[in-house]
């Protein structure tokens, strides 16, 4: 009966905090999303159910959690903490990725400049709230809109935030239809977002071979922190466009990326420890998180505005809102949003050009505040 | 509540103006100097025409087999079949 009754005592049951049942209802919560309304459900998924299993109470004494050394999930966890997941997956990225659209429009890259605005504004607020300036560089780099960029820079500046760094970087990436288009509204006129787009000029496949040496050089030499993402991303798309690596390209942007999306997004999801994640800190970087992705669009579309006022080919400012590099959802908002202005005005191709940007500038930014934040 | 004097203070004990005007001012260099490049990559690739010229796409040939072929993958096929069913071939 005493064993009966110790068992009792060791279940989850009865040693439950009220914090792991809210984390549990938000990991329920990231499924719905993910299956009922497809928002970023192959990330959503996987970290809503990490969330779960790392919300059931552990036993002292025996290595269970993300935070037990020598556990399963202590192991798998390695591969976030040390910043190793976010470079594989850029490679799957690089290698899926066409960068035709940007090549022919050149003009539209610095869109995805622009948008960077996001993470450096929310740098400042993340400092004005009290957080350390290394805090406050992991959390600014929410506002590139890039989940693997953000954890690979919270992995190196503030480790102990990279949970909830994580799941408001991926949160809000779900929720770029729902953020995006009424900033988009209120910064254009109805007539700038009718403005059409010149059809984009063929690319060459030299071009598309030589690119991924070219960009990965400027970035890389500029800043070099951003080597190991620009250059796995660069890597995957050589892969790609050289046309003799097929098989290792489609290993890359296949199994490759999916294996390692599942490992992080478990992983992550496992790291939401009530007891870690929910804190003052936390519900400061979501609402920073949602700020940063406000500005970010706004400087995206506002650049194109400036844009606009020195060139004769008008660019259509909702292409700016591209620029953050949640690719490609907020390509496809566009899209949405200029479709809804005028049917026939196909925005998509364009939008690709800032957002693929928008990818690598971010990765340039977290290579920057790397840099000057390293101890 | 935050004081805003400390938070103030926080920006700039952090050098915060200092590393978003720097951090824009990289991005946005690297990225114009990659629409640079970008921009000037047909001349410059038509210039070195010669030693780089557009790789030629193997693309699958789709000829029907021709009748020698087909001849010699039903003898081969005979012969694997007696083979393994231990009658010589024929």
């Amino acid at each position: 009966m005493d064993l009966f009754v110790e068992f009792i005592g060791t279940t989850g049951f009865a040693t439950m905090a009220w914090g792991n049942i809210l984390m549990i209802l938000i990991g329920l919560v990231f499924i719905t999303l993910a299956i009922t309304k497809h928002y970023e459900p192959l990330l959503l998924l996987p970290i809503g159910f990490g969330a779960i299993v790392g919300n059931i109470p552990t036993i002292p004494g025996m290595a269970l959690s993300v935070y037990d050394e020598g556990s399963v999930l202590h192991y798998l966890y390695f591969g976030v903490r040390q910043g190793i997941y976010p470079p594989l997956i850029f490679l799957g990225i690089g290698a899926m990725t066409d960068f035709s659209a940007m090549l022919s429009s050149p003009r539209l890259v610095l869109l995805g400049a622009a948008a960077q605005i996001g993470i450096f504004l929310t740098l400042i607020g993340a400092l004005y709230l009290g957080f350390t300036p290394e805090e406050a560089g992991a959390i600014g780099i929410i506002g590139g809109a890039d989940g693997p960029t953000a954890i690979f820079l919270s992995a190196k500046l503030a480790p102990h935030l990279i949970g909830a760094i994580a799941v408001a970087a991926y949160s809000y990436m779900a929720l770029v239809p729902v953020i995006q288009p009424p900033i988009m509204k209120l910064l254009t006129t109805r007539k700038e977002r009718l403005i059409r787009m010149p059809p984009p000029r063929q690319v060459s496949l030299r071009e598309r071979i030589v690119f991924p040496i070219a960009a990965f050089l400027i970035a890389a030499l500029i800043a070099p922190g951003s080597l190991a993402l620009v250059g796995m991303l660069m890597f995957g798309n050589l892969l790609k466009e050289s046309g003799v690596t097929d098989r290792l390209a489609e290993t890359a942007r296949h199994a490759f990326i999916d294996i390692v999306t599942i490992l992080l997004g478990f992983s992550v999801g496992a790291s939401t420890q009530a007891q870690t994640f929910l804190t003052p800190e936390s519900l400061s970087i979501f609402g920073l998180g949602a700020l940063s992705f406000a500005i970010a669009t706004a400087g995206g579309v506002l650049f194109a505005k400036f844009l606009n006022l020195f060139t004769k080919n008008k660019v259509n400012p909702l292409l700016g809102a591209a620029g953050v590099s949640a690719v490609p959802d907020s390509a496809r908002v566009v899209q949405v949003v200029g479709h809804a202005e005028d049917p026939h005005n196909h925005l998509l191709m364009h939008a690709m050009a800032p957002n693929v940007a928008g990818v690598i500038g971010s990765a340039i930014c977290a290579g920057m505040l790397w840099s000057v934040m390293v101890k | 509540m935050i004081d805003p004097q400390a938070g103030i203070q926080n920006i700039v004990d952090g050098q915060g103006a200092a590393i978003a005007i720097a951090g824009m001012s990289i991005v946005f260099a690297a990225l114009t100097l990659i629409s640079v490049v970008i921009a000037l990559l047909p001349r410059i690739l038509s210039r070195i025409e010669g030693l780089f010229p557009e790789p030629v796409v193997a693309t699958p040939r789709s000829r029907a087999a021709p009748i020698e072929d087909l001849t010699t993958v039903a003898a081969a096929a005979a012969a694997y079949h007696a083979a393994r069913s231990g009658v010589a071939p024929g």
